[in-house]
């Protein structure tokens, strides 16, 4: 990955082709997340969902009625957000080497640092919760887990710093 | 968060966060994943703070724990909950008690 970098009414991201092919299955695999809690189908007791939809209230009531009024469109716009994700992404353009250029519009920033919030909330969360309280993922994945929080906090910031800090043409 | 501290005098009094008995107040709290120049960036973007203070509340999110980010009504201070949320960070409402 390179740093983002201003051009334009646009921030470009250069990506190796397998880092483009990893964002891309992240999007997709927090897409379901947020399709499971929009349809009522998902498991408010998982950590992750718990984290994403966090209390607003310090008495349980109040915050499970807040949850209640707000979640349908708390995933949708979440959801909406990884879908401009996926949408750049899918545009990308193949440079020299076979890297990778998303180009993303200036108004879709806003969903691209979230959404790239929302996937290190959901990896940090599986990591956080230990190897011994997964089935399906090993010591070794959750390691994995954290090196990808790691990947996406320098892709956030840089970003950060390319919106913030750029000056335009 | 996730980031290195500078130096910036945490204790300013600004009335537009000074709440009154029977106020709501919207309370960010530190959290162990959200990057420093994120959680800056969503209070300018949000709340439209200038970068002076959108930095000074994020310190006080990172030294203090919490930090108090707007008051005022209960249903504007819901709002502000449930877009806190929405950019991932943890976020909660309370009453100003006299």
């Amino acid at each position: 990955m390179r740093p983002w970098a201003r051009d334009g009414d646009t921030l470009v991201l250069e990506l190796t082709a397998d880092e483009a092919t990893m964002l891309t299955r992240l999007v997709s695999q927090v897409r379901q997340v947020f399709v499971a809690v929009r349809d009522g189908e998902a498991d408010h007791a998982d950590p992750v969902v718990a984290r994403l939809f966090p209390d607003a209230y310090d008495d349980d009531d109040l915050a499970e009625e807040f949850r209640r009024l707000t979640a349908d469109d708390q995933a949708a716009l979440r959801l909406d957000r990884q879908r401009a994700m996926a949408r750049d992404l899918a545009a990308h353009a193949t440079v020299a080497d076979s890297r990778v250029r998303v180009a993303v519009p200036e108004a879709s920033v806003d969903a691209w640092l979230a959404g790239i919030g929302d996937i290190r909330i959901v990896l940090h969360t599986r990591v956080a919760q230990g190897p011994e309280n997964h089935l399906d993922l090993s010591a070794e994945d959750l390691a994995q887990f954290q090196a990808v929080v790691d990947w996406l906090g320098y892709a956030q910031g840089s970003l950060v710093e390319a919106v913030v800090g750029g000056t335009r043409d | 968060m996730q980031g290195i501290a500078s130096d910036v005098d945490l204790e300013v009094v600004d009335e537009s966060l000074s709440a009154t008995d029977g106020d709501w107040i919207t309370i960010v709290w530190d959290d162990p994943v959200n990057l420093m120049t994120y959680v800056t960036y969503v209070f300018r973007t949000y709340f439209g703070f200038d970068e002076a203070k959108a930095e000074r509340l994020m310190l006080q999110v990172h030294t203090n724990g919490r930090a108090i980010v707007s008051a005022g009504g209960r249903e504007q201070q819901e709002l502000h909950v449930s877009a806190m949320h929405g950019y991932g960070l943890l976020a909660t409402l309370e009453r100003v008690e006299g």
